[in-house]
């Protein structure tokens, strides 16, 4: 990333998240839950050599750590994780699919005793995941389903 | 292997060794080895939602081999009418007994109750997910009428696709070395996911949409009800439904050892005149679910070692 002019600010500290899937940015601040942590600067749509069209997300002053930047890999596998410290990049960073998803996804399956009771929160198994799509089983009622960006709660 | 304290939540969690130590079990108990086996032990009988065959299975199970029961049997008796949530009644009722029953029409929720039990659960229905004793049952009387399950070609005929006992049946079959017949009208073939978990277990299985192409092959046939729900246009209902019956005609293409099961109750999927044939075990196999029943509550209760 030096070629480019990037129209996101520079950060001197913080989490650079590049590589997004195109449009998946917003739904990556959700899941990260960090829309209350200081500046972001989100950039969707900018050109790419890696794909085609991609996203990219700086977070100021927060350190995500790994079990929170794996969360990513739900919607956008292939992103790169910068940890940037005194304008340095001090980690670079792949991520890797979770085991587990503890919150953060809405079971679709309407008679999931997730859905009713208020103190049921949900989780699910990764099952089997590739380029395309991942697919998580409820650990409840054992429904399979895709992760689509509107089952983020 | 101890069973001690283990809830029976799903198939899923079930390895083959304790899929089979359980019918083991089942087994000694059939053959009265273990008489007193629930003396003085207490169990709970959770039914959010009615279901009075396999309640009354559970209820004389556990009173015949000394336990005692208490219970509801359906949800408007309890307080979870009115507002408390699932987890609370699970919390208080634990102090009572020494082992919790429940059928609950929302899926996961025995899951979810076994998460602040300090007893264990035996899950007898969450919504359209798992049944795992009517599966163990089912599992308990085919090794019991052919004394073996690894060669079998088992069939699986109706509706596979919303059948929850069929779904559990084929997992716990997953463990052995069976082929598999799926007999269903298109529209209520298996679901994908269950054919990718077979598979990944290395099972064959085979589909078909009648029953003539496969017949002579089938050891068992085990029967699922079409329901009228499942069908948007009643004609096409009543054609398919029509199509899928065993009668005395239906037994002609059957080897004569093949055995007919059912999950019970039937309407009119399999004819009564079927009943009195050596091919008919679906009575037998009701009967089943006490002994397999007594073996579960004795293992986690730890009266069956
Ligand atoms: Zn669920």
């Amino acid at each position: 990333m030096n070629d480019r002019p990037y129209k996101v600010f520079k950060i001197d500290n913080g989490t650079v998240i590049d590589h997004i899937s195109s449009r998946m940015a917003l739904k990556i601040i959700d899941i990260l839950k960090v829309q209350e942590q200081g500046i972001i600067s989100i950039g969707i749509n900018f050109n790419s050599k890696k794909i085609d069209k991609k996203d990219i997300i700086k977070i100021e002053n927060v350190y995500l750590d790994k079990k929170e930047t794996d969360l990513i890999a739900l919607l956008s596998p292939n992103s790169t994780i910068n940890i940037v410290k005194d304008g340095i990049v001090i980690e670079k960073r792949k991520i890797d699919m979770p085991k587990e998803i503890e919150g953060i996804i809405k079971c679709p399956n309407p008679m999931c005793v997730t859905n009713t009771y208020h103190d049921c929160s949900t989780k699910f198994i990764v099952v089997r995941y590739d380029e395309a799509s991942t697919i998580l089983r409820c650990y409840y009622c054992e429904r399979e389903t895709p992760v689509l960006p509107m089952l983020i709660q | 292997m101890d069973f001690k304290n283990k809830s029976i939540i799903s198939l899923r969690d079930l390895t083959k060794e304790e899929v089979e130590f359980i019918l083991q079990k089942s087994d000694e108990v059939k053959s009265d080895k273990h008489p007193d086996a629930l003396k003085d032990k207490v169990m709970a009988s959770l039914f959010f939602e009615p279901s009075t065959r396999t309640r009354l299975s559970f209820e004389s199970a556990m009173i015949s081999l000394g336990g005692k029961v208490f219970g509801f049997a359906t949800q408007d008796s309890s307080s979870v009418s009115k507002g408390e949530t699932l987890k609370d009644t699970i919390k208080m009722v634990t102090g009572y007994c020494d082992v919790i029953i429940m059928r609950h029409p929302l899926e996961g929720a025995s899951r979810a109750a076994q998460e602040v039990s300090s007893v264990p659960i035996i899950n007898c229905g969450d919504g359209s997910n798992q049944h795992p004793t009517q599966a163990l049952l089912d599992l308990f009387t085919i090794k019991d009428k052919f004394k073996k399950i690894d060669g079998l070609n088992i069939g699986l005929y109706g509706d596979l696709r919303y059948g929850r006992t069929v779904h559990s049946l084929s997992m716990a079959l997953s463990h052995y070395k069976v082929n598999l017949y799926f007999i269903s009208p298109k529209i209520l073939q298996m679901p994908d996911h269950y054919k990718l978990y077979l598979n990944q277990c290395g099972l064959k299985y085979f589909e078909a949409e009648s029953l003539e192409e496969v017949a002579d092959k089938l050891d068992v046939i085990y029967v699922t009800r079409i329901q009228k729900e499942r069908f948007a246009d009643p004609e096409e209902f009543v054609k398919v439904a029509g199509s899928y019956k065993i009668t005395l005609n239906t037994l002609g293409m059957l080897k004569k050892s093949a055995k007919i099961m059912h999950p019970l109750p039937r309407v009119n999927e399999i004819d009564t005149s079927v009943d009195n044939t050596e091919h008919a075990i679906y009575f037998e196999q009701a009967h089943n679910g006490i002994p397999v029943r007594q073996a579960l509550l004795g293992l986690v209760t730890g009266g069956i070692r």
